[in-house]
């Protein structure tokens, strides 16, 4: 079972390198990461630390994994792919495990990187307008700034494996990457404005693994559960789809 | 062999095959003919484990496609063409195929070779004209060696030249023992190659049997069908 599932896993992975789109969102994911804390960082005159800076920046660099979960899933509608990939593996919940490690590898070593250059950026930025940067950068550890990077990593991985598992249930890019990205930039910062339920939205919720305080009900711990448990919520509806229905 | 049992399968109230029974036999070419909705696709995508019948089996030497232990090295199928996404050159599409399949990773070459797309395996499929993407689709069925093919409309858009290939390389296959099973709705090409002939209409088998049996009676296997599905 495990050497079968190594196999499917890689072939996931091999697929998804032979997408230019998804090579292009690591690629686009990493340096918009970059350029985005560098701009944030040389934008705010007395601004915030350059931890702080790039955590400002996840709400838009989240596009980048719910795209590389998306096309994971969607891109075998394209041309009919599914057939295939069915004939190789008949075992769709095998398929759909090797589906869901091919990303998690992908999108962990992404967001990685987008973070890592991201903090690069924006500490290089302000250390060019007479910042200290090692000062700072020993100010921000010991502000738990480092919990923080990481739970901002945490936090891209696991929005991008919900859009994989909403992908697997409605079989198509567009209604996926437009149900996602309206989700996260429009109705949860809309909702938010109006009610405080809006917090157990699962961006929302998750997004306090890199906001630690944030929310007077929901830490980082409480909020990525409350994530983990749309992503196992939806993941679960799809693969139940996805091993009953025609293909 | 390939056994199509009682199958049936409907969408709703609508019935798309309706108590199909067939079998395709080693060592011999079984051409699957019908007007295009007769059912020809439904019943392969059923036999290959991608569709549910509503009853009835299709079993592939006794077993289910999902039960085969590792299928690509038992059956070599095609459904739509290359079955491969547009923005992947050939050669990714071939190396994913062999790794989730458990085939080792020199047969990429080798079945690019034997399709005739050796100088195209760092193209782009979507570049690919009709004909290529057959030969692509062709190539994957044919990555694990399989004894059995089963190919869904394998001729549309190849050229004279392409179609005269295939049938050598489909004929050389059921004579080494092999078992072909081909959909198809061009009947010269389906007369020239096959065996053994199923016609399907309207989700029914009308006729099955040897190629000559079928056709008996009628001046050709053109008159035979259009006398047997009942069309004009």
């Amino acid at each position: 079972m495990t050497r079968t599932l190594a196999r499917t896993a890689t072939a996931e992975l091999i697929k998804l390198g032979g997408l230019p789109a998804a090579r292009g969102a690591v690629a686009g994911t990493v340096a918009a990461g970059a350029l985005l804390a560098a701009a944030l960082a040389s934008s705010a005159p007395a601004g915030p630390d350059a931890g702080r800076v790039v955590t400002q920046a996840v709400p838009l660099l989240q596009a980048g994994p719910i795209l590389i979960g998306i096309l994971t899933a969607a891109s075998e509608y394209a041309g009919r792919q599914i057939a295939t990939t069915l004939a190789a593996t008949p075992n769709r919940l095998r398929l759909l495990a090797g589906k869901a490690v091919a990303y998690l590898l992908v999108a962990a070593a992404t967001s990685v990187a987008t973070i890592g250059a991201g903090l690069a950026a924006a500490w290089l930025t302000r250390a060019v307008r007479g910042d200290g940067p090692a000062r700072e950068l020993d100010g921000w550890a010991a502000a738990g700034g480092g919990w923080a990077a990481a739970g901002a990593v945490v936090y891209l991985v696991l929005i991008g494996l919900l859009a994989l598992g909403l992908a697997v249930l409605l079989r198509s890019l567009v209604p996926s990457l437009a149900g996602m990205l309206a989700l996260v930039l429009v109705v949860s910062p809309l909702l938010s404005g109006f009610t405080e339920h809006a917090r157990w939205l699962p961006d929302r919720a998750g997004s306090l693994l890199y906001r630690p305080g944030a929310d007077p009900v929901l830490g980082p711990a409480t909020g990525a559960a409350v994530l983990l448990i749309w992503t196992a919520l939806i993941t679960s509806v799809a693969a139940a789809a996805f091993h009953s229905r025609d293909a | 062999m390939l056994s199509i049992t009682r199958l049936s399968k409907r969408h709703g109230s609508r019935t798309v095959l309706s108590d199909v029974t067939f079998q395709a036999l080693p060592g011999r070419v079984t051409g699957f003919v019908g007007p295009n909705g007769a059912g020809k696709s439904s019943t392969l995508r059923i036999l290959l484990g991608l569709d549910r019948p509503t009853s009835g089996t299709a079993l592939i030497d006794g077993k289910h496609y999902r039960d085969l232990p590792d299928p690509m090295r038992t059956v070599g199928s095609t459904l739509d063409g290359s079955g491969a996404h547009r923005s992947r050159t050939a050669r990714n599409h071939l190396a994913w195929v062999a790794r989730a399949a458990g085939i080792p990773r020199h047969r990429v070459r080798e079945v690019l070779d034997q399709v005739g797309l050796a100088g195209a395996g760092r193209t782009r499929v979507g570049r690919f004209s009709l004909g290529m993407g057959q030969r692509l689709g062709l190539a994957a069925a044919l990555l694990g060696e399989p004894a059995a093919l089963v190919l869904d409309e394998p001729v549309n858009g190849l050229d004279p030249e392409g179609i005269r290939w295939m049938r050598g390389l489909l004929r050389g296959h059921a004579d080494a023992g092999g078992t072909v099973l081909l959909s198809s709705h061009l009947m010269s090409e389906v007369a020239e190659i096959s065996d053994d002939l199923v016609v399907i209409a309207g989700g029914r088998v009308v006729a099955a049997g040897p190629l000559d049996r079928v056709i008996a009676g009628h001046a050709s296997l053109e008159e035979a069908f259009f006398a047997l599905t009942g069309a004009q």
